[in-house]
């Protein structure tokens, strides 16, 4: 029924699922739920969108070339989920926003999420179709240049980026810099994280972006889910120690486990 | 099937899909019905870039009705979108003149942005208060002497040190990306399955 060298990844598969499982469930019957500590990009939020309003200029946001159907879904529905926030907050102060839909798949959700925002904020008549804008599904360098262009143009007094973010890091963020925005940017990419340090007012580094997405929807299950999270990640330090170990004296257990 | 909401049929959408592919993934006895699922998944994906398409349209052609400022980035936009996609089907050469004179060039021109940004990102890091920016500093300046032709000139040292910092803090950095990652999605997996996550059915 399982060939070879699928039996141990299987195990180890649903005891990392199974773990996530009784961390949410702990966390939604408010057995044990989860302290995330503050986080400045968050709290930040209030203050980036209520300068945007004084200075009377849009808020640029971004989830990167990351889609909603490939390995980086994760951090792109991180992202979405402080965006929500941030666009809500645009909505109470009547601040316009613009997003680059690179991901035609992303095209609906997205434009949901920001006219839903604004209906939370109390003012859906500020929401118009222009502010989720298609420019070429998958197309990096599109992306880059209508970043580029539309920070340079209209000047955002924001630029929030939060997402599973590529080359377009570099552009959006060095732009926003030498246009004077103030800049949100986080992800969980490893190439990005010196970029983030240097040219984010507040950055989000590593899996900070996760642990900010589920502080800022304060539901239960999600703030569970990063405990959950958590539990996984000490499972596989666990078993790099264990393999490591076994390798160092040159035991065969390790790899007779993955050909299982 | 009437009391079920527009919720639980996303939910539904997604757990069948990845329930199929997920038991292909460990007993390789549903690959036929993994091969049709991947397709479908193609096939939505063309429908949405029709929606995308609409999209990018209707934008353009508002901007230019209303004779906004930024009208001549529109003309050329939609001139460009309408010569390319009809070169594609009566006009193969020009198509192939398009992509590999034009737009590679462009492409090419917009990538030095990224060199631009990175070579300044170091002077921009000095100004920034702000610790993790030492750790990128030397990182820097560590990768800038690795790569230096004159680097054993300058010290012997500098081809093993920047070696190891690229085999090992950097591989082991990639590796707990991927760890990362994974873990991640197997969270986002649970989460849809148990219904909480609705991130993505938008608003």
């Amino acid at each position: 029924m399982i060939p070879a060298g699928k039996k141990f990844e299987l195990i180890l598969f649903l005891v990392l699922l199974g773990l996530l499982y009784v961390a949410i469930e702990l966390s939604r019957r408010g057995i044990k739920v989860p302290k995330i500590r503050e986080l400045a990009a968050l709290q930040a939020i209030p203050e980036v969108v209520g300068r945007a309003a004084e200075l009377n200029r849009p808020v640029h946001i971004s989830t990167g070339i990351g889609g909603l159907s490939d390995e980086w879904a994760p951090m792109t529905i991180a992202g979405m989920a402080i965006l929500r926030n941030v666009v809500e907050y645009c909505g109470k102060l009547g601040v316009p926003v613009k997003y680059f839909c690179i991901r035609a798949h992303m095209l609906p959700a997205m434009q949901d999420l920001v006219r839903s925002g604004y209906v939370k904020g109390g003012r859906p008549e500020i929401y118009s179709e222009d502010m989720v804008e298609f420019i070429g599904d998958g197309q990096q360098r599109a992306l880059m240049a209508a970043m580029m262009g539309y920070i340079t143009r209209e000047k955002p007094a924001a630029n929030i980026l939060l997402g599973a973010t590529f080359y377009e890091t570099y552009i959006s963020l060095g732009c926003g810099a030498v246009q004077g925005c103030l800049q949100i940017a986080g992800t969980p990419r490893l190439y990005y994280q010196g970029i983030l340090v240097a040219l984010a007012d507040y950055p989000l580094i590593g899996q900070e972006l996760y642990a900010a997405a589920a502080k800022v929807t304060g539901n239960p299950p999600d703030l569970g889910s990063i405990a959950g999270q958590d539990y996984n990640t000490v499972v596989c330090l666990i078993l790099i120690v264990i393999s490591t170990i076994l390798a160092t004296i040159g035991s065969a257990l390790w790899n007779m486990l993955l050909k299982w | 099937m009437l009391s079920l909401r527009r919720r639980e049929i996303c939910i539904l959408l997604y757990i069948i899909p990845a329930a199929i592919i997920l038991i292909n993934h460990f007993t390789g006895e549903l690959s036929a019905a993994t091969s049709e699922v991947l397709l479908w998944a193609s096939t939505l994906a063309t429908f949405a870039i029709l929606l995308g398409v609409i999209n990018l349209f209707q934008h353009h052609i508002t901007i230019l009705a209303r004779r906004r400022r930024e009208w001549p980035y529109s003309t050329i936009l939609l001139a460009s979108f309408i010569v390319t996609f009809a070169f594609n089907y009566i006009y193969p050469t020009g198509y192939d003149f398009v992509i590999n004179r034009l737009l590679a060039s462009l492409q090419m021109a917009l990538l030095a942005y990224v060199g631009f940004y990175s070579y300044t990102l170091f002077f921009r890091a000095s100004g920034t208060k702000n610790p993790y920016v030492l750790i990128l500093l030397i990182s820097i300046l560590l990768g800038l002497f690795y790569n230096l032709p004159m680097r054993d000139v300058i010290w012997t040292g500098w081809g093993p040190l920047g070696k190891w910092v690229n085999d090992v803090p950097n591989t082991g950095g990639m590796n707990a990306l991927v760890i990362g990652v994974g873990i991640g999605t197997i969270a986002l997996f649970i989460r849809t399955i148990l219904g909480y996550e609705e991130s993505y059915l938008g608003g």
